[in-house]
């Protein structure tokens, strides 16, 4: 007989997400982590303010990116559960003396139950037809919103400084720091933010590595094939809406915390709460998790140094709109993606050769 | 009974209105479904267009459209060729963020040169003259040459779309590029004359559109998501569906503002969820999306 | 001061700074600035420069550079004389943006005093943010109401549920002022005392038509009968609905508030359905000369509420100008006729300057809103001074009110308008140049 020796090596391959860089920096990653929990012992307020912002837009934005860049459902209207989540949290705390973070998380599953009808009726558009329809539903949230006499109607109403002043754990935040009752809740709706961004990152990123994630991929690509392969596509869909609607709503509700003032047209803005984030999301590049996470910082830094420019600012940020749309359709993590196979959150299955030669017994 | 006649009347004419902003959009969207964000300031560009040449030149409104109609048309066959062509073949999302790109800057750029003020498109005494109908039923003028301007324009964009060789390129780009290609059609030059035909229909809009009321840089926006039911409700390609949406999403209003004032805006968006849930693809969809 | 100045920290300049340099993002041991005895006294000012607002910001440039002029020698605070700084932000006419910068001013320019104008969708949500920042702030260019009552937790509460403010001023007219001027103009016509009310929904239109403090109780007691088909929404593009009620009811009066592009639409389409009251007065929608010729010859003899116009017999306690002077100078600088929001504007600077200058302990916040609740100052809108008059009690702390007369659009040659005040039983002290007319 033959030894096992003589026989050829045969090829055998394995499936691969993790790469060597991810590995390496997911152990960064959570050092980045505490070291973003403990900021506040050091930092001035105005970093804790802006990054509580960049937060919360990259939290929205990883949403707006899961839905569009992987499930293809292009929504134009996620102000819809923006402004629910705000409005619940008005309602939540001023009319049911909720404590303000317990009502966030309510807000959200609210949010993730008025989604399941919302998704039966825009799930019956495609495509553009669905971008506009989505619009459209969430104008209709907008205008009976405005007609709710009890949250102040079209006018708006204020959180009262009771309210905002009296979130769980201010006092502790007050006497750890050693800081005045506004500063104490700017740490602690920063906390709260930060939480939902790398909570959004964590769900986006396990979702996507996991069977669904799979399933979602393929849809995306191919929606006729994804079903012809057993893919009950429009049950994954919902799902991703539902969750994506569960998380910005909570979003929502902590921009509106921190706001402190909600109207209906300020919390059922399209400009600010998707067209935005569309922006952050395509800047970044689409369809990646590390896309929003540059395009966040591009536009807190253009917001940053350039809005006092009025309309020139405007007229800037319409022009880099364009040109990254026209010179860099993949974003910018997208491009350096490409040239350098660059991926710290890999979601990609990578068929990879693990050579063995000869013993198989 | 004449409040009611009244209210359908005055439906019907708002939606020759929408029916107008929308057949543009109607227009591009069938050719090659362009989600177009800044339709709403194209409007109001061309209105801005009209003002200029107007005072500038001491003309009235009529007279300066009539010498906005050119511009406007190269406008927007430049705007396709350079820019809005190369967004083309690859999904939603491109056309979707270079319009509203657009838009912020046309707004904007409007706002630098023309300042916020408030401006309006003179058309002296015809404004506020209507025609009696009796029983306490008046149609005012303008109204009634939106209504026909949008019919006129309807028939026009048909003639051109089913009786001229330009319009088989339209049609055969809007239903197999690749075959049209083939067939020696180049698309992108197609294109660019849809796009500035359809800125001639959004010259038109533009005038109405100054005449019945004010307007500012910031306002185009407000009307573009009604061009847009008008367009879907009405169904991808059909310029006589598009003329029913706008004619729907105005009925809806008028009828859910006698109701209750509350309740017009919001009426018009509940009538084109409830017809598109019915029928995801429009009343007459000549085109497959 | 907290002691947080004083810890190791980071601010965000060094942060972006360092983290440019070396890509990291923790750093520790860097200090802010600190902070020298001379620095300038710092004013935040917030108002809607771009957007659907924009028109009532357009007078600020010429505004402020008046106020660079008038305070660049800096101002005497005690003994030391400082050097004043405005920082300006823009709204944007978006009210998220508006809270937004005012926390920006608050927080990263550290402003000494917050000033803010133009509407309750700016006033509100920048003093909202003071009040919980715990900035001093005054307002203006908002009645009181849509201000003080929009931003209760509970804005149909009443009374006792709604709360005074500890940090935020707000100077104005309130809306017994404006009912009680265009009461006092209609009285001047024979009318059937029918009212046709138009009222959208928003802080504005929901403040005039509350069935509690707006226009309703007020109308009923002095015996006129108003008809409110209910709230719309604004930049509706059909009043077919609005215009059958008032014709149905007769209304020989018209009133409401409304955006100019909304009263141009209302006003053509009325005109066409053969709807002509004898009188209407309307506000905010003709408030701009540029608006109420965008009405043709139509706009001849509609009424509305005066606030400023170079008319107004008073002058500025910063610059010695008087209200006719600024008007002047306004239109021979831009180039545009005068609008009733410069004086105004004006007005918010006069009262920051002698409110710093009564403040010799710069950036105390407490010790700025007792100099703010002490003002006695006579402004180039009349006086202002928060002692309660003429607003009721639960407003009297953060409400002062200035003199309001009602005036009516006259056309003169071609197409351009003059305001003429033709009612000041509210404020004799301001002359009128007219009597009432009817449209016709």
């Amino acid at each position: 007989m033959t030894s096992a020796s003589a026989s050829p090596p045969t090829a055998q391959f394995r499936v691969a997400v993790s790469t060597p860089a991810s590995l390496g920096l997911a152990a960064v990653g959570l050092l980045l982590l505490v070291g973003l929990v403990a900021l506040p012992s050091v930092a001035e307020r105005d970093l804790i303010q802006d990054l509580s912002f960049v937060f919360y837009m990259l939290a929205l934005a990883q949403c707006w990116n899961l839905l569009a860049g992987y499930a293809g459902l292009v929504s134009v209207g996620q102000q819809a559960f923006v402004g629910l989540g705000g409005y619940l949290l008005f309602a939540l705390t001023i009319f049911g003396n909720l404590d303000p973070l317990l009502a966030i998380v309510l807000a959200g599953v609210v949010a993730g139950l008025f989604a399941i009808p919302t998704g039966l009726v825009v799930f019956r558009f495609r495509g553009a037809y669905f971008a506009i329809g989505s619009w459209v539903v969430a104008e209709v949230y907008r205008l009976v919103f405005a007609q709710i006499k009890q949250l102040g109607g079209g006018t708006g109403t204020s959180l009262p400084p009771s309210v905002s002043n009296g979130v769980a754990g201010i006092d502790w935040v007050k006497t750890l720091f050693d800081v005045r009752a506004p500063a104490a809740r700017d740490i602690i709706t920063y906390w709260a933010a930060l939480a939902l961004a790398a909570g959004t990152l964590a769900v986006v990123y396990l979702l996507l590595r996991s069977r669904r994630g799979l399933a979602l991929a393929a849809i995306r690509d191919q929606e006729a094939t994804a079903e012809s392969v057993g893919i009950n596509t429009v049950r994954t869909k919902l799902a991703v809406y539902v969750l994506v609607a569960a998380m910005t709503g909570m979003i929502g509700a902590l921009i509106y915390l921190q706001k402190a003032r909600i109207s209906p047209d300020s919390a059922f803005a399209v400009l600010d709460w998707t067209a935005y984030v569309i922006l952050i999301v395509v800047i970044g590049g689409i369809g990646t998790i590390e896309g929003p996470v540059v395009g966040v910082i591009v536009f807190y830094l253009l917001q940053r140094y350039l809005a006092d420019y009025g309309t020139w600012y405007l007229i800037l940020l319409g022009a880099i709109a364009i040109a990254v749309m026209l010179f860099a359709p993949q974003g910018i993590w997208g491009s350096l993606q490409g040239r350098f196979r660059l991926a710290l959150f890999p979601t990609q299955r990578r068929l990879e050769r693990a050579d063995v030669s000869g013993d198989r017994t | 009974m004449a409040g009611l006649l009244d209210t359908i009347i005055q439906g019907i004419l708002l939606g020759g209105l929408y029916a107008l902003f929308a057949a543009g959009l109607s227009l591009i969207f069938g050719i090659m479904r362009l989600v177009n964000l800044a339709h709403g300031d194209l409007i109001v560009l061309a209105a801005f267009a009209i003002l200029a040449l107007g005072s500038g030149l001491g003309l009235d409104p009529l007279l300066a459209t009539l010498l906005a109609l050119p511009v406007m048309f190269l406008i927007g066959f430049g705007l396709q060729q350079i820019l809005l062509n190369r967004t083309l073949g690859h999904g939603l999302l491109p056309p979707l963020l270079v319009t509203f790109g657009l838009s912020i800057i046309i707004q904007n750029g409007l706002l630098q040169g023309f300042t916020a003020d408030s401006q309006r498109l003179q058309a002296g005494a015809i404004e506020t003259a209507s025609i009696n109908l009796g029983g306490g039923v008046a149609v005012g003028l303008i109204p009634l040459l939106t209504f026909a301007s949008a019919v006129i324009v309807i028939i026009g964009l048909n003639v051109l779309f089913y009786r001229t060789a330009l319009g088989r390129a339209f049609r055969a780009t809007s239903d197999d590029l690749a075959t049209a290609e083939l067939m020696g059609i180049d698309h992108h030059r197609t294109f660019a004359l849809a796009m500035g035909i359809a800125m001639i229909v959004v010259t038109i809009a533009g005038l109405y559109l100054g005449m019945r009321a004010n307007f500012d840089p910031t306002i185009g926006p407000a009307r573009l998501l009604y061009a847009f039911e008008a367009v879907i409700i009405g169904g991808l390609g059909s310029f006589w569906g598009t003329l029913a949406g706008g004619v729907i999403i105005g009925l809806a209003q008028t009828i859910g503002a006698n109701i209750d004032p509350e309740w017009q805006i919001l009426a018009g968006h509940l009538a084109f969820l409830f017809v598109l849930v019915l029928r995801p693809r429009g009343l007459f969809p000549r085109a497959l999306d | 001061m907290t002691r947080s100045g004083q810890r190791n920290s980071i601010d965000r300049r060094s942060l972006l700074k360092f983290s440019a340099a070396s890509g990291a993002v923790l750093a520790t041991g860097m200090r802010a600035p600190a902070i020298a005895q001379s620095r300038a006294v710092k004013l935040g000012y917030v108002s809607p420069v771009t957007g659907p607002l924009a028109a009532f910001a357009e007078a600020d440039n010429f505004i402020l550079a008046n106020f660079k002029e008038a305070t660049k020698g800096g101002i005497k605070l005690g003994n030391a004389t400082v050097p004043v700084e405005v920082v300006v932000k823009d709204s944007q006419s978006n009210p998220n943006r508006a809270a937004e910068v005012a926390k920006d001013l608050i927080v990263q320019d550290k402003i000494d005093l917050m000033l803010v104008a133009s509407t309750p969708e700016t006033t509100n949500p920048v003093s909202t943010q003071c009040e919980i920042e715990e900035v001093p702030c005054v307002s203006t260019v908002a009645p009181w109401q849509p201000w003080f009552i929009g931003r209760q937790a509970n804005p149909g509460g009443g009374p006792p549920a709604w709360t005074g403010f500890n940090y935020t001023y707000h100077f104005f007219w309130g809306l017994e002022d404006v009912i009680a001027v265009f009461t006092n103009m209609w009285g001047q016509l024979p009318t059937n005392k029918s009212v046709g009310g138009l009222f959208p929904n928003d802080g504005d239109g929901n403040a005039w038509g509350d069935k509690q403090v707006g226009f309703p109780p007020v109308l009923e007691k002095l015996g006129y009968k108003l008809t409110d088909p209910g709230r719309y929404q604004n930049l509706t593009d059909n009043f077919s609905a609005q215009i059958n009620a008032f014709k149905g009811a007769n209304c020989e009066i018209l009133t409401g508030v409304v955006l100019p592009p909304d009263f141009t639409t209302f006003w053509k389409q009325a005109l066409q359905q053969g709807y002509k009251p004898k009188a209407a007065s309307i506000g905010k929608a003709i408030l701009f000369p540029v608006a109420i010729e965008a009405l043709g010859r139509d706009g001849n003899n509609l009424s509305s509420e005066v606030w400023w116009s170079p008319s107004h017999p008073f002058k500025s306690s910063l610059t010695d100008v008087s209200a006719k002077d600024l008007a002047g100078a306004y239109e021979s600088a831009t180039k545009k006729q005068w609008t009733q929001p410069i004086g105004f504007v004006h007005a918010l600077f006069e009262v920051a300057v002698d409110v710093l200058k009564r403040t010799p302990q710069r950036g105390d916040a407490k010790a700025t809103v007792k100099a703010i609740a002490e003002t006695n100052l006579d402004t180039i809108v009349g006086h202002v001074q928060w002692n309660g008059a003429g607003v009721p009690p639960f407003a009297a702390k953060n409400v002062t009110k200035t003199p309001l007369v009602g005036g009516q659009w006259r056309l003169k040659d071609g197409n351009k308008y003059d305001i003429v005040i033709v009612d000041n039983r509210t404020a004799p002290i301001i002359p009128t140049a007219g009597k009432m007319e009817p449209i016709g």
